[in-house]
């Protein structure tokens, strides 16, 4: 079968001028990344054979290693979703031009800021203390525990409940101190779905560059003061991953 | 500072978070112009197995603590199946849509 040869797109910048961000390896096949431009926006690509990226380890973050690349050279950069191919140059040109009228709107929006991620989790520790200290739970747990498991499936089920209602009372207390303290010192900030029982906060903030060190001292403060009963996981600096949502389809 | 912010490889996690669907996405059956870009494009999604969630909130909370064990990165990967598709794009309109959470 004779191999196509595609496009991989990284994402946008705002740049008038070619760029090139080194190069890059996907399964095992290295290309040299550079710019496609229309007017002001630059499309970030690499050459590649056409076919389906497989999102491993070795793939994502190689894809994320160019967009740090874009960050790290300061550049207002708009982020496209991994694993996608263009037939041509040609293509990729036509894309910008589409979206051109949407970049020319959101490069402002994302200059000069970046975007941190803090993902607070509870310590196994402080959770065991809540539940111990808790009338209802340990009543209940004691009414499990007196069953076997197929004749105690309602209690259980009345304990888990209890126990999901435990962390949604924990969360809240996290969205009032935690996030709201850093969404007041953020230009945007997002509050996402945790993605685990013991997590109550999953939080993305757009913050401007230069207040980056205050940001990063807010966050410590709250770590200092909540320590004992969470773990804190600080990420960034990311592009406004969280700040812009553009799907683009066709519907049939 | 006690707590540092990175975006190196042992935040895995975080990254799949982020650019599998995030950002400009684009779909599998897009088509943005009347050169007719075609596209191909994996769409994959962190598919969780289907266990009980309020069992899982008791055993998270240390109430019972039998079936599910806490998820590493490794385990993240495992969560991620793909799939995958690739289309010729003909003819027609494009439907795009956009949003800027400022």
């Amino acid at each position: 079968m004779k191999e196509e040869n595609g496009i991989y797109l990284f994402g946008i910048i705002r740049s008038e001028e070619k760029e090139s961000f080194g190069p890059v390896t996907f399964d095992e096949e290295t290309t040299e990344t550079y710019t496609v431009n229309f007017k002001e926006a630059a499309a970030v690509v690499a050459p590649v054979s056409k076919r389906i990226f497989t999102p491993n380890r070795k793939n994502l973050t190689a894809h994320q290693g160019v967009i740090s690349g874009m960050m790290k050279k300061e550049f207002d950069v708009v982020p496209v979703s991994f694993g996608n191919v263009f037939r041509s140059e040609e293509d990729v040109n036509a894309l910008l031009e589409n979206l051109h009228p949407e970049l020319v709107k959101l490069f402002p929006e994302v200059h000069g800021k970046i975007e941190v991620g803090l993902k607070v989790t509870a310590k196994k520790e402080w959770l065991e203390e809540l539940t111990s200290g808790n009338e209802t739970l340990t009543a209940q747990k004691k009414r499990v525990d007196a069953k076997s498991k197929e004749a105690g499936y309602f209690d259980r089920m009345k304990l888990g409940e209890m126990a999901a209602n435990l962390v949604k009372e924990k969360r809240e207390e996290v969205e009032k101190n935690i996030h709201s303290t850093l969404e007041s010192q953020a230009v945007s900030a997002k509050s996402n779905e945790p993605s685990g029982e013991k997590m109550l906060l999953n939080g993305a903030y757009l913050i401007e560059k230069e207040k980056e060190e205050a940001f990063d001292e807010a966050v410590n403060e709250l770590h200092e003061q909540w320590k004992d009963k969470v773990d804190f996981h600080y990420t960034g600096p990311w592009p406004a991953y969280n700040f812009i949502n553009m799907k683009l389809k066709v519907e049939n | 500072m006690a707590v540092q912010k990175s975006t190196d490889s042992s935040s895995l996690a975080e990254v799949i978070d982020r650019i599998l669907d995030k950002g400009i996405v684009i779909d599998a059956y897009a088509r943005v112009s009347v050169v007719g870009i075609e596209l191909v494009t994996v769409e994959a999604r962190v598919v969780i197995a289907s266990v009980d969630t309020w069992l899982r909130y008791a055993e998270a909370v240390g109430l019972l603590r039998d079936e599910v064990e806490d998820e590493g990165v490794e385990g993240v990967e495992e969560r991620l199946s793909s799939r995958g598709s690739s289309r010729i794009a003909s003819s027609g309109g494009s439907n795009e849509k956009s949003e800027f959470n400022v």
